[in-house]
Formats: C-alpha cells, structure tokens, sequence
C-alpha cells in the first residue's frame, strides 16, 4: 500500500478564513491571574525533573545548524502554485494579480523566489530606494510587463517608502500593472499590507487576496521533524528539560533506531507537546518567529563535550550509525526572549512600525523617513538593538524575529499596532 | 411654636452632643480618600493603553464631588438636630450666607457642580476658554486648571460656562482633527499640490487612518492656501503633528519646485491667514 502524502502546512486560505492559533481557557485565565499577582508559579513544575536547567550547556552554532536548518521554501512554493493553478490555467481570469499576505517573519519574499525560481517565472525587480524618494517614475517605463509567464513581485515592501515623494511610486505601478493586463503574483507582509488597506485604499486595485494561515502546534511540530531531518541522520530524542518530556515525537527524530537508545524509557509525551502549543501561542504561528524561538531554546547536557560534538557534526559519515542523542530543550517558560526596553516611547513605537512596514531599513533611510533628531534615532537603534529587539544585517536594520511578539505586544501598548493579521 | 421662631440653640445640637472627634475623623477621611482618587485614577490611566485615559480622567471629579457630598450629608445630622424644619433652617441660613459672602465662589461652585454633569470640558480635553488655549489638566470644586502649548499652567473658575464660550476641540474623544496651512504663489498646478500634501499626511508616523486624510484649497489674492485637515492617533500630539506636517509639507512643496509667496506680497495680510 503506498504511503499517504503529508498534509501540507502551508495553506493559503481567503481573509476571513484566517485564524490564529487557539489559545485554551484555562491558559487566558492562568495568564490573566499571573499578570494580577506577578508572583505567582507560572507553571506547576513537576517533581523528580531529569535535568537542571541552569546546567544545561549552550549548544554550539553549528549544532543547532545540523538540528534547526534555515526552512527550505520548496513546499510553501508548491502549496502557493497550488493555490494558482485555476487562476493561471483560467483564459478569462477574475483580476490579473493575486496578493498573498503573510506576517513579518513568514519567509514569504523567500517562498516567492523559489517559486519564480522553480517555475522560470520573471520576478520584477524594485527601483533603488534612493529613486523612490523622487518623483522620477521613470523605471516603471522599462518594467518587463509584457514577458509570457506571471510576473512576480516577492516583496512588495520593496517597491515601498512611506515617505511623500514614495506612496505614488507604489499607486503608478499598481496602475501600470492593472492597465497591462500581465498575470502577476505579489507577495506583501501584513504591515504593509494594513497601511495599504486602510491609508493609501489601493486594495481593490488588486485581484484577490490570500493569507497565509498561521502554523499550529501540529504544522510546528511537522516542520521541525521536517528540519531536523533535513541534514541530520543521526537518531536524536528532543526533551524538555524541567520534566523530561518529549518535544517531537521520538519515533520520528529517532529515525527508526531510537529503542536502541539506552535513554527514554519511562519518558511521557503526548503530541503536539505543551511546549509547542505555547510555541505556537507565542509566536501566532509564524514560521520564523517560531523556528528561531525553537533553536533559541536547544541545550546540551552538562557532562556533553561542546567539541566532541561539534566534530560528530562536521563529520556526516559517523552519525549514521551513532546512537541516539539527546537534546534538551528549555521549558518555554524559561526561554529568555527580547523584551522592548523602557522608555523608548513612541518614538520607538514609529521606528518599529517603519521598519515592519518596509521589512527592513537602512540607516540613511530612517534618518529620511522620521522627523527626529539623527542623536535620538541612534540612541534608539542602539538600545533597541542591545535588547535584542531589532538586528543590523547587511546595513539594513530589521525586527529580529524572536524580538517580533515583544514588539508586537509594545506596539499595542503605544497604540500603533497597524497590522493586517 | 412656629416653625418661623425656631430659636438657633433649637437648631444645632447641644455643644457637648456634638462629636467632634468622628467630624474630625470624616473631613480627614474624606481628604485622604479624595487625594487619594486624585492620584489614583491618573496612575491607572497611565498603566493602561493611552485610549483609556479619556475614560478614566474624567471620573476624578466625578468621584471627588460624591465624597464631599457623601462627607457633607454624614457631618450636617451630627450638628444639626435631625428635623426638616432645622435642615431647612441650616441650609437655608448657609446658603443666604453664601449668597451674600462668597457669590462669586458659590456660584464657581454650582458651575462646578453642572460641569461635571453637563461635561463642556473633561479632564484631557483640549479646550479654549476666554481665548486660553490648552489640556484640561485638573477639574476642582471651585476651578479647573488647563495647561497650554508654553507649559503655562492656567486656574479658570467655573463661573466662566455661565456667560462665556467654552470651545472643546475634541470633546471627551481621544480625536482631535488637525489642520496645516501652507501658501503658494498661485501659479501652479494645484491637483499635484494636493496629491503631494495628502502624502504627506499618509507619510507621518502619527496620522490615523480611521479618520479621513483632506487637503482643502482656498484661493487668495495674493497665495493659494491648502490646508490639511487630518486626526493624529493621539489628539495630545495635536501640536507635535502639525510641525510634522508643516516641515514634511515644506520639504514636499520645495522638492517638487513649487514657489512660495514672497514677504512683500504676504505683508499686511495677516489677518486674512488666520
């Protein structure tokens, strides 16, 4: 009998079928009762717990590489061409563009190039950052619209500045492409996509609409097996380290060989595990978020040798016939996630909803886009870097991903949460 | 005997029935307690999100005029021998007294009173009262005190809704539409221009978008006047928005090479700008 195909968890569902994932009664009123009494147990620990957490080890970079891959986008792809088909085989079609809107930390611009990728589709490049300032709209003149296959705009934060010369950069090429008529698949963070909404009320210019629905604890739990087998063939148990518990199921990351292993009898584990249903909750099911909060939280045993296997690592020959290892994992509750630091105000609160709304700005940029002194914007980057909030990478400033919830929540407080989902 | 010559000693209580130690103890109570709401009700709205703040402020004096009432009705039967021919008495004697003595203080009183029912002006509001502009910081039995755009801060009795104008911008809502002006020597092309300055208004960080977002034009004889009217998020960065939108506007219209009115034509017109 041929084996079933996994259901896959990317689905790309309307707007109002979106949900995210579901958080139980009793946790809002434990949650609720712990903000009112700061002091109380936050979880009930169990007795007899196996291991330590303070003396658990830091698992080395390349160890969490091995066992927490960067997600390959194939199968967000695939999923995205599945729900194109109709509409791409369709001669009359309903709208010439599809939008597909998932939150910060998505992967979306990355699952949209693998998909032009995969099917030598065009992908539209953006204008430099600098001309978007201007009021040349030159650029939109050599856009390759009339090319054969759908055109495909992985990030629609790139063609955006929300500056006073940069919003009609975006109205001419939703213009341009609405007139010509060309298929075309745009992907737009949901940032972006609720000032477009409800500031520049360009929506209707588009097709349809799809969100990405959030990942529950079941589609958590399935991409970091899916991961952790990605580069890793040695049979490996994930334990939570306060109880002992399993995290993923054993008798998928122990590859077939884990009753061989001397250490998991009389462990319990009941799928998805409490610690990804809290995972999900955090995270609202955002596979970033979620992946680097999962590998934020991988530990090694105290008596492990952090060389010794960073070496098993670098040598692939070995693992397929090691025996089971163990890896911890925090309680999630122990999880030391970003917090946003006091008194950063709504200055703060604007630099974080620019850089969600652009997925990214470089220094120059912010500097153009906020009326605050060049001291204030630094001081701000640097303590909002500090606190792990936002990162630097290649001289763009962007919301760090297990920094997102805390910014979230903080965006809520200074009431300028402005987000589609 | 007639109720016209009830005699003062029938009236009151005899000097040692009166508990002076329990008086004590509810004028004290009803300060602290009443200092107690003053503090306690800014510091909620602090602690959660800024839209609850219009909800809560509002109720300080609300609650501060319930226990000086409260305390009142407590203190009076414990001086004056409870009959309604001696309350008559009492509050009719207090009230002469008042009316005579303090007119101006008891009639800010009674405004006092029909403010804080009528609500011309809440705490959080930003109003305009004998052409004094600012945030109602602080509503009193007596006064309220506005704090305006210089730090300055202002004590206005309430006597002042009786026969004067009070004008609330934003009228216990957290909304407070705003406007920016800017002047243009007329030869131009003004659908670009208000294109341009809506932008601008989408461009600031602090515009809402639940309201709307309209440049208005008006034609001068010596410059055309746009005017943005939008609502910042928060009606208390009204000023901090309007320099946004006056120096993203300036910046806009000077890019897009647009000329301004020279001083030769504008002087004398100052009237006519506001």
């Amino acid at each position: 009998m041929s084996e079933e195909p996994r259901k896959t968890i990317w689905n790309f569902v309307q707007p109002q079928k979106f949900e995210l994932p579901a958080e139980p009664a009793s946790r809002k009123a434990r949650s609720f009762f712990q903000k009112l009494f700061p002091g109380m147990n936050k979880e009930d620990a169990e007795i007899g717990h196996e291991a330590v957490q303070s003396e658990l080890k830091n698992a080395p970079g390349s160890l969490i590489d091995w066992l927490a891959p960067f997600p390959s986008w194939l199968q967000a792809a695939a999923a995205i061409e599945k729900n194109l088909l109709q509409w791409l085989e369709d001669d009359s079609p309903d709208g010439n563009s599809r939008v597909m809107v998932a939150p910060y930390g998505s992967g979306l611009g990355e699952i949209l190039a693998a998909l032009a990728e995969e099917k030598k589709w065009r992908v539209l490049a953006a204008p430099d950052c600098r001309v978007l300032r201007t009021r040349d709209f030159s650029w939109l003149a050599d856009l390759p619209l009339d090319s054969g296959g759908p055109l495909i705009i992985p990030r629609l934060e790139a063609f955006f500045l929300r500056h006073f010369n940069g919003l009609e950069h975006l109205r001419k090429l939703v213009e341009k492409l609405f007139n010509t008529g060309a298929r075309c698949v745009i992907g737009c963070n949901s940032w972006l996509w609720h000032y477009v909404v409800s500031a520049m009320h360009i929506q209707d210019s588009f097709g349809r609409v799809f969100y990405l629905q959030s990942l529950q604890a079941q589609d958590l739990q399935q991409l970091f097996c899916g991961l952790e087998s990605q580069q890793n063939h040695r049979p490996t148990v994930f334990r939570q380290a306060d109880d002992g518990s399993f995290v993923l199921p054993p008798e998928i990351t122990g590859k077939g060989r884990v009753e061989a292993a001397d250490n998991i009898t009389g462990a319990r584990g009941e799928f998805p595990s409490s610690f990804l249903k809290k995972l999900a909750l955090e995270s609202r099911g955002i596979p970033l978020v979620a992946w680097a909060i999962w590998r934020n939280s991988l530990r090694l045993a105290p008596d492990e040798d952090v060389a010794e296997i960073a070496r098993e690592v670098a040598d692939s020959d070995a693992t397929a016939t090691a025996k089971a290892k163990t890896i911890w994992v925090k309680a999630f509750e122990d999880i030391e996630l970003p917090k946003a630091p006091e008194g950063v105000g709504q200055a703060g609160a604007f630099l974080l909803l620019f850089l969600l709304q652009h997925d990214g700005l470089k220094t120059e940029t912010i500097f153009e886009l906020l009326n605050f002194g060049r001291d204030q914007l630094i001081s701000l980057l640097n303590r909002l870097q500090k606190a792990g909030i936002i990162v630097l990478e290649n001289s763009v400033w962007r919301a760090g991903w297990q920094g997102y919830p805390a910014i979230r929540r903080f965006l809520a407080e200074q009431d300028h949460l402005q987000d589609a989902m | 005997m007639s109720p016209e010559n009830v005699a003062p000693e029938q009236i009151f209580r005899d000097f040692d029935q009166i508990p002076f130690f329990y008086i004590v103890f509810l004028v004290l109570a009803a300060i602290l307690l009443s200092s107690l709401i003053r503090r306690l009700i800014p510091s909620l709205a602090r602690i959660l999100p800024p839209r609850f703040s219009y909800y809560l402020l509002p109720l300080t004096p609300i609650f501060r005029l319930m226990i000086t009432g409260l305390a009142l009705l407590m203190i009076v039967p414990t001086i004056v021998k409870p009959s309604m021919q001696n309350f008559i008495a009492f509050f009719g004697a207090i009230g002469l007294a008042l009316g005579f003595a303090f007119k101006d203080f008891a009639s800010s009183l009674i405004a006092g009173i029909i403010a804080v029912y009528e609500q011309p002006y809440r705490v959080g509001d930003r109003v305009t009262i004998n052409g004094v502009y600012g945030e109602v910081q602080s509503i009193n039995l007596r006064a309220l005190k506005l704090v305006t755009p210089d730090d300055d801060a202002v004590t206005i009795p309430h006597n002042c809704i009786w026969n004067g104008m009070v004008m609330n911008s934003n009228d216990g809502c957290r909304e407070q539409q705003c406007s920016a002006l800017f002047y243009l020597s007329p030869d131009h092309d003004a659908e670009m221009v208000c294109q341009i300055l809506r932008d601008v208004a989408l461009a600031s960080p602090y515009t809402l978008f639940s309201r709307p977002v309209r440049v208005a034009v008006r034609e001068m004889p010596w410059a055309t006047q746009y005017r943005i009217r939008a609502y910042p998020v928060d009606g208390r960065d009204a000023f901090t928005y309007i320099s946004d939108l006056t120096c993203r506007g300036k910046a806009a219209l000077r890019e897009a090479g647009l000329e301004f009115p020279v001083v030769g034509a504008v002087a004398g017109k100052s009237d006519e700008i506001i």
